[in-house]
């Protein structure tokens, strides 16, 4: 089998990808809007096609707990939730984190009830940024099956040990079709690595007892080292990034971030998930009408892209930043992020924030520009 | 042929190390002794929060012989089908363990329990009792027995015990049994059975806690004897082959209540119990009645 | 970039892990060696594997190791011969 060119839903693109990295263990349960990548996951494994064990708990709290369990034990392994989902297997959400073990769970983003809604923002995994996950934010079905792909290559190798969240718009994505390159599955396959060495694994003759009671020191030094592993993963994102664009020819920024337009702007318009990626037809209309404007599309909101951040505000004359979450209280996740940034490295580019899209409200790229020229 | 105490004598490993931070006349570790150390060779164990993740012990190294994994409290059966089922995939052979309290097995544990025995996962969960959440301080759980004064009960439990055995039966474990810290040889049997069936597996010690229980710590096992001479705790087996209970052959005779001592007995022994009234007694043996009426449509 | 494993905490079985835990005695057992029928009874209740089992073949006794034993007094209350008692710690 070669590559396939396909019309896809995200959801479907994130099936694919998990059926081409062969996981041993997938556990998962129902939310929409992320129920048809496990649907479609649980009919590969009964019909055959997929060689992996798949449990069907009965909460998201199990979920995540029996394919964590998976992981000790030294399996590959995949979950999926969204919104609510994400945040009842909250306790399990850290303890897969600081657990350093190599998880790969997607999340299609969907905002948090009350009133029910199942349209996107971003709040869900947001109120995850500090659980030890690599969060990886997606513009397109392409990039949700790359990055689906590239996840594993980042979570299992040693020197990082983290489990990785690849988080994809609810509907915006999840369900609505576009071209996606599906690649070789070998090829595909091959670039991953088989998990044969894993960071972990139990066997009944060689005793050891994970996480029993922990004094301050130890405790310390594993999160010190886990802050660690996180600095290391921001240089292992970019070269996964770079080995996936020589192996496949798709490319995402330097893995961390994504520019489009040209440095020395009056106006940076900073975004994340697909408003970002809309962003660019805003840059591409405001730039026609002659102003200096262009982008940035934050890819990893964890580890933060700190270096690139400093990089673009001193290449640019103001800060826009647009969030889909928000910290009631403060200010949006995104801006809060950028903002200490630039405050601890002394860089005094003006930064602007705007909360937008929260709900599944549509943000067209025309209201981004009319946004843009109120600031610039 | 049932355990004898030579054949525990002739054990060739230990799962449990000398030098543990159980407290003195823990029944837990007493249980954990025996009943993980039956299948050490091959036991992985999964615990969640209960007095078990503390008496393990920490800092240079623990006393549990066997693979270990702690986690959070709702979810050792997850944790413990997520091991059996990466075990198998990648052709390891295990007896995957969740070894919980009664609060995490009968109440924040439950719908995880059930879920696991739900898809016939191949994996045992021991759930050891000394009816309370111990590692906190002794409060209420759901497998308190009425009239118990505990830290969030200080004039009596008045709720009716929650017998998970039962709950385990109605959803078609392969295996359910009762046991207790006072016959050694019978829950090893109980052990070496469980392992034996496919699917999901299920067994309840009653397991005595000197400090919530406000015991002597001497009478550990006695406490644990007079709860089944007393018929507060029938010990019996099930299977979902027969759909038949099957009483011990240690407490066979308590089925018959002109055999069983006064709940009294049992009660006396205990500081847990002081100052229970006539009525709160009589609902206790109301309570056990109705765990008798229960388990008698089972038996032969 | 150097491989590297994961900071985790992973610990090993070893004996004493709670240290000598016989410093937590108040009381300890004292077997009469005259009375022990080498039953091994108490062996099997010991919580914390504090008794080393009689062996009749060699007319030895139980012994305690008091490096570990918590005193709990479940040996004295449980053997059948009324053999092992229970005495203060005097320090
Ligand atoms: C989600 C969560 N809630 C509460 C606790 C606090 N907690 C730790 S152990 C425990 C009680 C455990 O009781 P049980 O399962 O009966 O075991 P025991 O302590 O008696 O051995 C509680 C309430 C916790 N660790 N996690």
């Amino acid at each position: 089998m070669a590559e396939e060119v396909v019309m896809l839903t995200g959801n479907h693109s994130v099936s694919e990808a998990v059926k081409r990295v062969k996981p041993d263990v997938i556990a998962a349960y129902p939310i929409t809007p992320q129920t048809a990548i496990i649907e479609y996951l649980s009919k590969l494994v009964d019909s055959g096609e997929m060689d992996s064990h798949f449990i069907r708990v009965e909460s998201e709290h199990s979920a995540l707990a029996a394919v964590a369990g998976a992981s000790w034990a030294g399996a590959r392994t995949f979950t999926a939730t969204s919104s609510q989902g994400l945040l009842y297997m909250g306790e399990w959400v850290f303890w897969t984190g600081y657990a350093r073990l190599p998880v790969v769970m997607a999340v299609v983003n969907r905002c948090l009830a009350p009133g029910w809604s199942i349209w996107v923002d971003l709040q869900d995994s947001m109120a995850f940024r500090d659980a030890g996950w690599i969060q990886i934010y997606n513009k397109n079905n392409q990039e949700v099956f790359d990055t689906t792909i590239q996840s594993y290559k980042i979570a299992e190798s040693k020197d990082i040990a983290l489990p990785v969240m690849p988080c994809l718009d609810g509907f915006v994505l999840s369900h609505t079709s576009s071209k996606v390159i599906l690649s070789d599955p070998e090829e595909v396959y091959n670039f991953v690595g088989d998990y044969s060495d894993p960071i972990i694994e139990i066997d009944t003759g060689k005793p050891f007892a994970y996480g029993s009671i922990v004094m301050p020191d130890k405790y310390n030094k594993d999160r010190k080292d886990l802050m660690e592993a996180m600095e290391r993963a921001k240089a292992k994102i970019k070269a996964v990034n770079k080995e996936f664009s020589e192996t496949f020819g798709r490319t995402y920024g330097n893995g961390l971030i994504e520019k489009y337009g040209d440095d020395d702007a009056d106006l940076t318009i900073v975004g994340i998930g697909t408003m970002a990626d809309e962003t660019q037809q805003a840059i591409d209309m405001l730039t026609s009408e002659g102003l200096k404007v262009n982008s940035v599309r934050v890819r990893t909101f964890r580890p933060f892209p700190t270096e690139d951040i400093i990089d673009i505000a001193k290449k640019n004359h103001k800060l826009l930043v647009i969030d889909r979450s928000v910290s009631f209280g403060h200010e949006g996740h995104l801006q809060m992020e950028i903002e200490s940034v630039l405050k601890r490295n002394s860089i005094d580019t003006p930064v602007i924030g705007k909360v937008m899209g929260l709900g599944g409200e549509d943000v067209p790229y025309t209201r981004i520009a009319k946004v843009a020229k109120e600031n610039l | 042929m049932p355990t004898t105490l030579k054949d525990l004598m002739n054990n060739p490993k230990e799962a449990l190390l000398k030098g543990h931070f159980a407290c003195a006349g823990c029944g837990s570790a007493l249980a954990f002794r025996h009943a993980i150390g039956a299948i050490a060779d091959k036991a992985v164990v999964v615990i969640p929060a209960c007095c078990t993740s503390v008496y393990q012990g920490f800092g240079r190294g623990v006393a549990f012989d066997v693979p270990t994994i702690n986690v959070a409290f709702a979810s050792s059966d997850a944790v413990a089908a997520g091991i059996k089922h990466a075990m198998e995939k990648k052709g390891k052979e295990a007896h995957v363990v969740a070894w919980a309290g009664d609060g995490g097995t009968a109440d924040i544990g439950i719908a995880t329990l059930i879920g696991a025995c739900d898809r016939q996962d191949n994996i045992l969960h021991i759930m050891y009792s000394n009816n309370v959440y111990s590692n906190t301080g002794g409060q209420r759980s759901g497998d308190t027995p009425i009239g118990a004064r505990t830290t969030t009960t200080p004039f009596g439990n008045k709720a009716q015990r929650k017998m998970v055995p039962f709950i385990m039966m109605a959803n078609n474990a392969s295996y359910v049994a009762t046991a207790s810290v006072a016959y050694i040889p019978d829950l090893v049997d109980k052990v070496k059975k469980a392992i034996s069936y496919d699917g999901f597996k299920f067994i309840e010690i009653d397991a005595s806690c000197p400090v919530a229980w406000k015991s002597d710590s001497a009478d550990s096992i006695k406490v644990a004897r007079l709860a089944v001479e007393t018929g507060v705790w029938p010990l019996f087996e099930w299977d979902n082959k027969s759909n038949k209970a099957v009483l011990s052959k240690r407490g066979s005779k308590f089925r018959n209540k002109e055999n069983r001592k006064p709940i009294e007995e049992w009660l006396n022994i205990q500081g847990r119990f002081k100052g229970m009234s006539d009525e709160e007694i009589k609902n206790l043996y109301a309570d056990v009645d109705r765990q008798w009426t229960f388990l008698e449509k089972f038996l032969e | 970039m150097t491989e590297k494993e994961p900071s985790m905490p992973i610990l090993y079985p070893i004996e004493g892990a709670a240290g000598l835990t016989g410093d937590w005695r108040t009381q300890r057992p004292i077997v009469d060696p005259e009375k022990c029928k080498m039953c091994n009874i108490c062996w099997q209740y010991c919580p914390d594997l504090a008794i080393t089992a009689a062996n009749k073949d060699e007319n030895k006794v139980i012994v305690f190791d008091y490096t570990y034993c918590k005193g709990c007094g479940i040996c004295a209350s449980e053997c059948p011969f009324g053999a092992i008692h229970m005495e203060k710690e005097v320090d």
